[in-house]
């Protein structure tokens, strides 16, 4: 679990497609041969060369998860278009991870949710059985996930299996009961192998519109034949950065204390691409240096740039691969990429949020959901009550309900609130601030006698009497002393 | 004696025909030519640019009886073009069916267990049509370059698919608008010139890996000579 989760805005985009500039048609220079001469031949051999990409942001996926989020049915979309555009263009898929961590638990991470757009792509649901049934790292797929595919399924009778959000208590099992009459399988409302296996075909035909982005295992560029993904799927690890930090930030982002900050900016790294190449590339096992999603980075690092190492650490100042084209350690990569409009990062909004009980005092580790939209994202808040909210776009409100951390198993969650981010600074903005600290009221003097009361204060309700203590505890301050 | 000056796209066999010349020894050899012929080596790969020294026709005086038909034959030498196909993991491609379109037809072809054709072509040839599957490659003959020169190793990267095209020199435009005074703490900007230089390093870069050398990304001696070697000439 984690104190970030990614916000979904439904007019932002999680991700990006688009077409590399046309070069010159492979042109041969050749010399011709005298008999006598000193031309035994000319050489003449095809490149691995990328024409079109697609990108998908980690916002499209759960965090810190390989699983696939309802909402990357828009970027999915996307996906479709260009591949329809490139028919017998053969595709690869990379997933990349963020820094934190060592290369070769990056490495099974990245690859771990390359591993899931391909089984996705090509409906091959053991792929899915396998990320389901062996968690690593932070990376479990769980009834949570269960729930989420029974939100975004239309059931016989329209309807999904259950809402986006459940209410608290309501266990999924009914939902997975009608699912499992639905579609012949016993019913005992637990999601076992069986009913996961129809689950994620469901689910994945949700995700690409039916049939209408279903990839065969030959369109790819290892053509399914290599074993284990060889040329069709792939983690880089963290060895391919859009942002390295600058050294200065580093060294403070590494601090426990910024490690929200640090997770969240690093969210632009963690992503997932697809290249689609040249008509006709064919590769094989000694052709593609690529491991596959279950070796290590050994045989990346043979690809590395001679500088590859400077390449992906922070140096003096903050780099961003779109600028300045010299944040990836691998030069394989790198070729695949360096024309590509899909490698690049979209700006991000982090939003801190601190949660706290009816004292107004944090709750440490608190249980919480953010309800937003079609989507529900959960995690659990920081030792200090912090938790930070990823946002593509801001939003203006977002819908949280959060619990201590012993009621945890309750499944439900007595504080609930529906938070005002980015209240400004104008004469209003504290109204936005009193209402954050469960001050609501429609009146703002009653307001403020209460928040006077809580805190021991002279009730005046006059705002002026608190305003700057007021602002100072909302936005991120100690709890006031009570006098 | 007069000069020819080579262009893009020129060989010294077509060179020699257009002037006459049944061999392009008697244009490469001549004294004059001494110091190119040592610089270049190879006769069939100048550079553009280069200057020849094409020498008069020899009059040759053949004293023959009256009243009797004679025949002359000229000997011109012949030119091939010798091409070997590989796939993408530089394995030959053997025993495949090739055609080669030239200017006096088209030639059925199979490559050796090498991946080679040799094809007969005219002294004046100039471009082929080479297909091979689905494969087409569009040759240019006599477009090769020297291989010290920037031209030719980028071509020669290119034939061996480590890079996707030559990649010019930009041309600076007198009207540009003066850059922007960069920040010197913002390091070089990434712009044409840069991006040129990244890619071509990449080639470099990767060709040298698979070449056993040294990864550098200098287009060095050793780098163009393994180079010659890898690409045939």
């Amino acid at each position: 679990m984690s104190s970030h989760v990614h916000l979904d805005t439904d007019d932002a985009e999680g991700g990006v497609s688009g077409t590399h500039p046309a070069r010159e048609p492979f042109r041969v220079r050749a010399a011709p041969s005298l008999s006598a001469g000193t031309v035994p031949f000319n050489a003449v051999e095809p490149g691995l060369f990328t024409v079109a990409c697609w990108r998908m942001d980690d916002v499209r996926f759960d965090f810190d998860s390989s699983f696939v989020m309802p909402a990357a049915k828009k970027e999915l979309s996307l996906l479709r278009q260009i591949h329809d555009e490139h028919v017998g263009h053969p595709l690869s898929i990379f997933g990349h991870a963020d820094p934190t961590g060592t290369d070769d638990y990056n490495k099974a991470l990245s690859g771990r949710r390359a591993q899931a757009i391909y089984g996705l792509l090509v409906r091959d649901t053991d792929l899915w059985e396998e990320l389901y049934s062996h968690p690593f790292g932070g990376d479990q797929w769980g009834k949570k996930h269960v729930t989420l595919m029974l939100s975004a399924v239309p059931s016989d009778s329209g309807p999904p299996y259950t809402e986006a959000a459940p209410g608290p208590g309501s266990a999924s099992t009914s939902a997975v009961k009608l699912f499992q009459d639905e579609h012949g399988l016993k019913g005992d409302g637990d999601a076992g192998p069986a009913t996961r296996k129809e689950l994620f075909k469901a689910y994945m035909d949700a995700l690409c519109d039916g049939d209408a982005l279903e990839l065969d295992p030959s369109e790819m560029l290892g053509g399914g034949a290599l074993g284990g993904g060889k040329g069709d799927y792939q983690g880089c690890s963290e060895l391919n950065p859009v942002l390295v930090f600058s050294g200065d930030e580093a060294k403070v982002l590494d601090q426990p204390a910024h490690h929200a900050e640090r997770n969240g900016q690093n969210s632009v790294n963690r992503r997932v691409l697809v290249f689609f190449f040249r008509k006709g590339t064919t590769i094989d096992e000694a052709s593609w240096p690529c491991p596959r999603v279950k070796e290590g980075t050994a045989a990346c690092k043979k690809r590395f740039w001679s500088d590859g190492e400077v390449r992906r650490n922070p140096q003096a100042k903050r780099r961003l691969y779109e600028v300045t084209h010299d944040t990836f350690a691998c030069r394989f990569y790198d070729r695949l990429a360096m024309k590509s409009p899909c490698e690049g990062s979209s700006p991000l909004i982090l939003l801190h949020l601190r949660l706290c009980d009816y004292e107004k005092d944090p709750v440490g580790g608190a249980p919480f959901r953010v309800l937003h939209g079609e989507s529900v994202r959960s995690g659990e808040a920081g030792p200090d009550g912090f938790i930070t909210l990823i946002a593509l776009k801001r939003p203006e409100a977002v819908k949280i309900e959060w619990t201590r951390p012993e009621f945890a198993d309750d499944d439900d969650f007595p504080f609930r609130r529906e938070l005002f981010v980015d209240v400004g600074d104008d004469d209003p903005s504290d109204d936005k601030r009193l209402h954050n600290l469960g001050y609501v009221d429609a009146s703002r003097s009653e307001n403020v006698k209460s928040y006077q009361v809580d805190f021991e204060h002279k009730v005046t309700g006059v705002l002026d009497d608190i305003r700057v203590e007021l602002r100072d505890f909302h936005d991120g301050g100690p709890r006031p002393a009570k006098t | 004696m007069r000069v020819y000056v080579v262009a893009k796209g020129d060989h010294l066999p077509a060179i020699a025909e257009s002037n006459g010349f049944a061999r392009h020894d008697a244009i490469w050899s001549h004294p004059d030519n001494a110091e190119l012929k040592k610089a270049r080596g190879a006769a069939e790969i100048l550079l553009p640019g280069d200057q020849l020294q094409i020498p008069d026709p020899e009059e040759k005086t053949v004293e023959v009886p009256d009243g009797q038909k004679h025949r002359f034959v000229v000997k011109s030498e012949k030119l091939e073009l010798r091409l070997r196909i590989r796939d993408i993991a530089s394995a030959p491609l053997g025993g495949a069916s090739a055609i080669l379109a030239v200017s006096d037809g088209n030639q059925d072809l199979t490559t050796d267990g090498d991946g080679q054709i040799i094809a007969p072509i005219l002294r004046s040839e100039r471009k082929a049509t080479l297909t091979v599957g689905e494969a087409v490659y569009e040759i240019g003959i006599g477009d090769l370059d020297p291989v010290d020169s920037e031209s030719g190793w980028q071509a020669r990267l290119v034939n061996l698919g480590y890079l996707e095209g030559l990649l010019p020199s930009p041309v600076a435009t007198e009207d540009a608008a003066p850059p922007d005074e960069p920040d010197p703490e913002d390091g070089p900007p990434y712009d044409e010139e840069a991006e040129r230089a990244h890619e071509l390093r990449a080639a470099i870069e990767e060709f040298q890996l698979d070449g056993g050398l040294g990864v550098t990304g200098e287009m060095d001696d050793a780098t163009q000579a393994r180079l010659r070697e890898l690409h045939g000439c």
